[in-house]
């Protein structure tokens, strides 16, 4: 409320702009009722400055800077990116490995000439038309040496399994017959052109025994399969590479090896599902709780 | 802030900034060297100052310096200045407003300056000058009262 004892700081608000619109309107009234204090009211809006505009700066040039055209691009917290990026990497390659189901079924990996080298997994009914045919053994060794000592290594590796496992699989005994029967599909079949068309393309098969835990990779890919007609020579895929026969051998060896890691893959595997691992990914660690 | 805008206050403040120096010094060289030295803390300092802030800034720079340096240096010689002789011819209200404002002292002046030059708010004074509202408000209600007295002496004169 406006008095006459705080009348004068109003008609200074006032001159300063300070005053709300209602306290100008009071204002205005005690002026009203007042009418001796137009004069100061008046005499304190005098007050105010007001600026020569005329009166400039003349120096602005000396106070500017040039101004340079740059273009930052902010590339901060790239190591924190690389390293978020190579843990997700880490942790999904490893569930890719544990948590990928193996085929139980046997894998049979085309390893024949054609010019398609896709891999193809056979049927069961091809199978049993293979073996009804006598038609099991996919390689045409040249002589009979040759064919002696291939069927020998090729039956090496399954013999080994065998004597690891009694209980194999159906599809592992299925693998045994047509090897043991391929000598005579061989003999009967060497000087015969149409008969080696008709005989299945050199494989390797993978079967695994869930039950036991086991599996056996199973091969017959000889070293040299030919045969000889009109002076043309035919020689299987593993020939046509540029090694030795000790490198093929040792082919040989690697897919027996391969079964030999797969069985211990198989039986992590199954270490792992039953033993309830788990794995969190918490804000800086991985654990791992068993 | 970048050198673009650092630039676009010098045009735009330059002037505001040399007027209220020379009101508070009272001599033209000596704003030359305000206005200068606010605008070299402002570069120094741009990249913590805002754009919207950049004219509080420099007033307060000014304002410190026109102020406090010059105070204590004594160079203010508004009141030893011999005033111009009052003509009937002269009656133009700025004339009389600026040998008003000489009646002043320096934080006086400055506030009624950043009041009427710059139309701040007792708030935006305050943060300025490092005084808080209150003060601000006494301030220029002592300094009000001040010109008023002198307008209305100057009157009866007329």
């Amino acid at each position: 409320m406006i008095t006459w004892d705080n009348y004068e700081e109003y008609m200074i608000m006032h001159a300063d702009g300070e005053l709300k619109p209602a306290e100008e309107q009071e204002l205005m009234n005690f002026v009203f009722e007042h009418p001796e204090l137009q004069n100061e009211l008046a005499a304190y809006t005098m007050t105010k400055m007001i600026p020569d505009t005329t009166t400039t700066y003349s120096k602005k040039q000396t106070l500017t800077k040039p101004e340079t055209t740059t273009k930052l691009i902010p590339f901060g917290n790239w190591k924190r990116s690389a390293i978020a990026a190579g843990v997700v990497a880490l942790i999904g390659f490893s569930f890719y490995k544990v948590t990928v189901q193996p085929n139980t079924n046997p894998i049979l990996t085309n390893t024949n000439n054609n010019s398609n080298p896709s891999i193809t997994a056979p049927t069961n009914n091809k199978l049993k038309k293979q073996e009804n045919n006598n038609f099991t053994s996919p390689a045409i060794p040249a002589t009979t040496e040759q064919i002696e000592s291939n069927i020998a290594a090729v039956h090496q590796p399954v013999k080994t399994q065998k004597n690891r496992v009694k209980n194999t699989t159906n599809s592992i005994q299925t693998q045994k017959e047509r090897l043991a029967t391929s000598n005579d599909a061989i003999a009967n079949s060497i000087h015969s052109k149409e008969a080696i068309d008709k005989i299945e393309p050199n494989y390797v098969a993978l079967a695994t025994d869930e039950k036991n835990n086991f599996a056996v990779a199973v091969t017959n890919v000889p070293s040299v399969a030919i045969y000889i007609d009109n002076g043309q020579t035919t020689q299987s895929f593993l020939d046509k590479l540029p090694i030795d026969e000790l490198k093929k051998e040792g082919m040989e060896n690697v897919t027996s090896a391969l079964a030999s890691g797969y069985d211990k893959l198989n039986a992590i595997r199954h270490s792992i599902s039953e033993s309830s691992v788990t794995l969190k990914l918490q804000n800086k660690k991985l654990t791992v709780s068993f | 802030m970048d050198a673009k805008q650092y630039n676009q206050c010098v045009q735009e403040w330059a002037d505001a900034l040399f007027r209220f120096a020379c009101k508070c010094t009272g001599q033209q060289s000596d704003a030359n060297d305000v206005v200068q030295s606010s605008f070299e803390v402002l570069w120094q300092k741009r990249e913590d100052v805002q754009p919207a802030k950049a004219k509080a800034f420099l007033f307060q720079v000014a304002y410190r310096q026109s102020v406090d340096n010059y105070r204590k240096k004594s160079k203010i010689s508004f009141k030893e200045a011999p005033e111009e002789t009052y003509s009937p011819t002269n009656p133009d209200l700025k004339r009389i407003l600026d040998r008003a404002l000489a009646q002043l002292d320096e934080q006086a002046r400055a506030l009624v300056l950043l009041k009427d030059y710059e139309g701040y708010n007792y708030e935006e004074i305050g943060q300025i000058t490092g005084l808080n509202e209150s003060q601000v408000k006494v301030y220029l209600f002592r300094a009000r009262k001040i010109l008023k007295e002198y307008l209305v002496s100057v009157e009866n004169i007329l």
